[in-house]
């Protein structure tokens, strides 16, 4: 194999262990959601403004028709995960769950979270991720399939999506009226204060570090411009290994501070899972063969 | 067909989906060509326009308070207000108390919840407010308190006890 090649390739074990992770994280996901989704779709219909491919419909459907597509996405979840039946699985849970979490969005409040895990599943679904470390796999008996360009090509995919999304989201800082303003740090030191006065005038309660830190300015002008240059120049994370999982790393941290002075959980990219694809998981696996 | 040879049609399935993927990814960046008020937001495709809005000393927030009968107030947790979280909560009053400029009928339809719920039988009245709050004496001073405007208030219906019926038990037979 050339080298080129093999920059270019993956091992089918490190896609299917990332396809394992997003759908395990997935299963927990909805699973703890089950009884607060079963409350949403019963939410005053005239709430309902209808995102994504919701948009289709003027009003929401049957409270029990909600319900049976919410357990039904939590079925193909499993299945996902474990990678059975990938070929017609993969496909269909990603419909399931780009409509479940769309549907949940569509009243009145979008959950921008969760945009990243939807497109996460997409690409998994529509690749051969279940070649390893699967069900299908294990039932199909072969030797495990060489390290290929088709394994590699979706989680370069997944790493790109993730990167847009940091993009986009610091393409949006900056294009604000008051343009670059932002990284002076006064819009994120009042975004999380804002954020603490609403959880206080809503029975809930402020990070006790919102309040320690609000006074310290120059740290907020610190936050502020180390989270842009993050954000604005994510794409260049894809240019090297190295230095996309330095990425992957520091915004993982980010996101642990971002929980600990806003009080405001990112759990895909809080659990690590968002950035596995960064990183050689079927090393893991050795690790294991290598302990038995 | 050796394991090193892609399937016929893969790679030119793969390099097309890449394309369509993050182009959709990328399309909400022309929301920012558009004028503020017509920009519409998304899911899973956004143009995340929470950072784009320009956060100033003062802020407001429209809550729900609840009145004891001494006329001393208590703000309403979230959960008593609706499902899916403080922030769509937050969300859905807003949109009906100063979107739809409805805030009447929020109250209206709150009331008979509250009177409903355990947590909330000392309550006489419910109160839909605008606090303007100065986010600097709130954060710096550790003390969340601000200005508040009544947008709509509403009597939270109450059984009176001399309407409550007792079912008889068989030694209150004669």
């Amino acid at each position: 194999m050339s080298s080129v090649r093999r920059a270019v390739s993956a091992p089918a074990a490190r896609l299917g262990l990332v396809r394992a992770l997003v759908g395990g994280y997935t299963l927990v996901y909805l699973a703890r959601r089950r009884t607060m989704l079963r409350k949403v779709v019963r939410t005053d219909p005239a709430m309902f403004a209808p995102v994504g491919p919701v948009r289709a419909l003027r009003r929401p459907v049957p409270p029990p028709v909600a319900d049976a597509l919410n357990d039904a996405t939590l079925v193909s979840t499993a299945l996902f995960a474990l990678g059975a039946g990938h070929r017609l699985i993969g496909p269909l849970h990603s419909a399931l769950l780009s409509w479940t979490l769309s549907y949940r969005n569509s009243w009145s409040m979008i959950f921008h979270s969760d945009n990243a895990l939807v497109v996460h599943t997409l690409v998994l679904g529509a690749s051969r991720a279940a070649d390893a470390v699967s069900a299908d796999a294990f039932l199909a008996r072969g030797p495990e399939p060489a390290p290929h360009p088709r394994y590699h090509w979706p989680l370069r995919l997944m790493n790109a999506s993730t990167t847009a999304v940091y993009l986009l989201s610091g393409v949006s800082k900056v294009a604000r009226a008051d343009g670059w303003s932002w990284v002076r740090g006064d819009s994120l030191r009042r975004q999380i204060a804002i954020d603490g006065v609403r959880k206080e005038v809503f029975g809930s309660h402020a990070a006790p570090t919102a309040y320690a830190l609000y006074r310290h300015k120059a740290l907020f002008t610190l936050f502020a411009v180390g989270s842009l240059i993050l954000e604005l120049f994510a794409p260049l994370s894809l240019l090297g290994r190295r230095f996309g999982r330095l990425w992957a790393v520091s915004w993982f941290g980010m996101h642990w501070g971002i929980r600990v002075i806003m009080g405001i959980k990112f759990r895909y990219q809080m659990s690590g899972v968002a950035f596995a694809a960064w990183f050689d998981l079927e090393r893991l696996l050795d690790l294991v063969r290598r302990a038995r | 067909m050796t394991g090193d040879l892609w399937a016929p049609h893969e790679r030119r399935r793969a390099t097309l989906f890449t394309v369509l993927v993050m182009g959709a990814m990328l399309w909400p960046l022309r929301q920012h060509l558009r004028p503020a008020d017509r920009r519409v937001d998304g899911f899973p495709l956004s143009y995340y326009p929470m950072f784009s809005k320009r956060r100033r000393q003062h802020a407001h927030v429209v809550y729900a308070v609840g009145v004891l009968a001494d006329d001393s107030r208590r703000r309403l947790r979230h959960s008593l207000l609706g499902s899916g979280g403080l922030n769509q909560v937050r969300h859905q009053l807003y949109r009906v108390a100063i979107t739809e400029d409805h805030p009447q009928q929020y109250a209206d339809a709150l009331a008979p919840r509250l009177a409903a719920h355990p947590s909330c039988t000392d309550l006489v009245r419910v109160e839909i407010v605008r606090g303007e709050f100065d986010l600097d004496t709130c954060l710096l001073d550790h003390r969340v308190e601000g200005t508040e405007t009544v947008l709509a208030t509403a009597d939270i219906p109450r059984v009176p006890a001399a309407f409550v019926i007792v079912e008889p038990s068989e030694g209150m037979q004669a």
